[in-house]
């Protein structure tokens, strides 16, 4: 074989990767929409009649979830919660052990009383899988994931 | 019994915790979507293919082709082994003096995220820096230089290291640092950290004292030989006072294996692996089965949790080092003359270390994207107390710098690429080995075999498939 043939091998197997993967990356993002439909968050029809004070996003729901704490531990294992980057995320929690609910990554932490109730929300900025934990025990009781 | 039982339910929760073993680590990848994963597997093999038509018909690594670029003053190298001691007595010292809470105290970070990933990463750039700033060579030069102006040519020679030894220990090393880091429940304890750093520098000491310097750090020291081997992927050579330009690759052609070298190699890709399989679907089915063996054996219910995990972490290695078996023992009977599987394991074990340092890049990318942000503000509080001495002690992890996709390429990108450059060296030493091309060709589709092996392993360990 001659350099030009082994060069034209070679430029060829380049050709066909990059091909293959502008078609792959172009058919998952043509589902994208489709797969969009199993987020729970609904628009408030208000939205549009409100000032515009505020980011459009702002009127969002905000994707929650509700976690249960019995003897220091999550009621029905840890719990899993599945947002889109830019969504706001409420997590309740009502604990019957005093504790203080850590958010991991995002860093935010609030106190929880024995018998308490409490709500941390922010707006889920960083992809990517975070723990939030009962810091004193060591115990994780949500698995947020946050996708692109 | 019963206690024994409740203590196994209740540890079988702490799996998924436990699990994600990097302590200081609040975040942890999204898995390569399913399009990425398949795409990638494709291009490896039409990677191998157009790679087994169309690569050169001459060995080209087989003699190097340096020159050096510029020379080092003797003060740069003194300067760097400073640094590289007061840091690690900066390291011992805050482990057992500061905080320990694990977030607040920089002998975590400093060793998971700057020493065990940014090293491997500085060096296939940069050459071998650990070398250079090595705190444990350091001492035992200048120790060497002391004894030698005080002791004159009445000093004793070191012993020969013993041949059979070889990379054992340094496999050995391997093998138990990446157990506290993935196996070990207390981790992320700052002072048992800073305890096992000193204990390590100690066995150092000895060593170099027993074996001189320079034979130790190139076998027994497992974190030197290591980063040692991604340096030789690097087109700077800092060797001798000199900095030399080589074509990337090209040192690992040059590399001598010795005893225990495939092992090395074997322990750095299977720890790697089961780093990425212990947080699967897969491994969080089998490890409360493999706990309630042990525990049923009589240990308690953490005792059983980290047995579990050392199984996993040792099988994973041997399915690597089986795997590499299977490639050799293919390619013995290649050629008119068999050869041992010893000599043919070491002539292509160099063709492992892109793979190992791709598994490394992409299991640890994020890690030192996001976490070695962090020593910002460490440095400023190594210890935790409060204090800000380079004022960047209020210095967040900025998480902005790159997002899913920005990691997701990364680590695709350098399973390719540790692919591709694994397979361009096999062929490299497959022609210059066999007398005949046509031999050369048939041993590459067993070696093609093994890396195809490998990086679709990595792949899959990243991508969906495996976590859920």
């Amino acid at each position: 074989m001659n350099n030009s043939a082994r060069i034209a091998i070679g430029v060829a197997a380049v050709a066909a990767v990059v091909i293959a993967f502008v078609l792959a990356k172009g058919s998952d993002e043509a589902k994208t929409p489709t797969s969009s439909v199993t987020t729970t968050a609904t628009t408030t029809t208000e939205a549009t009649t409100t000032a515009t004070t505020t980011a459009p996003t702002a009127h969002v729901e905000p994707q929650t979830v509700s976690i249960t704490i019995k003897n220091a531990k999550p009621v029905g294992g840890i719990q899993k919660l599945e947002v889109t980057r830019g969504d706001r995320v409420a997590i309740k929690v009502s604990s019957d052990t005093a504790d203080e609910i850590h958010v991991h990554g995002y860093d935010l932490a609030k106190d929880v009383a024995a018998g308490g109730s409490v709500t941390i929300s922010f707006k889920a900025t960083i992809e990517g899988k975070f723990e939030a934990e009962l810091e004193e025990h060591r115990e994780q009781i949500l698995e947020l994931t946050v996708n692109p | 019994m019963k206690k024994v039982l409740a203590g196994v339910a209740a540890l079988t929760l702490l799996v998924p915790a436990t699990a994600s073993a990097h302590g200081i680590v609040g975040r942890q990848d999204l898995p390569v979507p399913r399009w990425l994963f398949v795409w990638a597997a494709s291009a490896v093999l039409v990677a191998s293919f157009a790679g087994l038509a169309a690569l050169w018909q001459q060995p080209q690594f087989e003699t190097p082709r340096e020159r050096v670029i510029a020379s080092v003053p003797r003060v740069f190298e003194v300067l760097a082994g400073v640094i590289g001691v007061a840091w690690f007595g900066l390291v011992v010292y805050a482990g057992f003096a500061g905080s320990q809470t694990t977030v607040d105290n920089i002998a975590p970070t400093a060793v998971y995220v700057v020493f065990w990933v940014g090293f491997p990463v500085a060096s296939f750039i940069f050459g071998d820096v650990f070398r250079v700033f090595s705190p444990w060579r350091a001492i035992g030069r200048a120790a060497g230089w002391i004894a030698k102006r005080v002791g004159g040519e009445s000093m004793a020679e070191p012993l020969t290291y013993p041949a059979r030894l070889g990379h054992w220990p340094a496999a050995a090393t391997i093998l138990c640092f990446t157990w506290l880091e993935l196996v070990y429940a207390n981790n992320d304890d700052p002072s048992i950290i800073a305890a096992l750093a000193l204990a390590y520098m100690v066995i150092q000491l000895v060593g170099m004292t027993v074996y001189g310097v320079e034979q130790w750090i190139t076998k027994a020291d497992g974190f030197g030989v290591l980063f040692g081997l991604y340096a030789r992927i690097s087109p700077l050579d800092l060797r001798a006072g000199k900095i030399r330009w080589r074509r990337p690759l090209e040192g690992l052609a040059s590399f001598k294996p010795v005893a225990g070298s495939v092992a090395l190699l074997c322990v750095a890709i299977g720890t790697t692996s089961f780093d990425g399989g212990s947080q699967g679907e897969l491994w969080s089915e089998i490890a409360p089965h493999l706990q309630d063996f042990f525990a049923g054996l009589g240990f308690n219910a953490r005792d059983a949790l980290e047995l579990a995990f050392t199984v996993g972490l040792v099988f994973m290695c041997l399915v690597v080092a089986a795997v590499y078996r299977i490639g050799i023992e293919g390619m013995r009977r290649i050629g008119d003359t068999p050869r041992a599987a010893k000599d043919l394991g070491r002539a292509f074990v160099h063709t492992l270390v892109p793979i190992s340092l791709a598994y490394v890049v992409a299991h640890y990318f994020s890690l030192l994207a996001y976490q070695g942000q962090d020593v910002y503000r460490l440095i400023s509080d190594p210890l935790g107390d409060g204090s800000d001495l380079f004022g960047t002690a209020g210095r967040a992890i900025d998480y902005s710098v790159v997002d899913a996709n920005g990691i997701w390429y990364v680590q695709v990108g350098a399973l390719i690429l540790g692919h591709v450059a694994g397979l361009v060296l096999a062929h490299d030493r497959a022609i210059a080995l066999y007398a005949r091309v046509r031999d050369a060709t048939r041993s590459q589709y067993w070696m093609l075999a093994v890396m195809v092996a490998f990086t679709c392993l990595g792949l899959w360990l990243l991508s969906a498939a495996a976590q859920s």
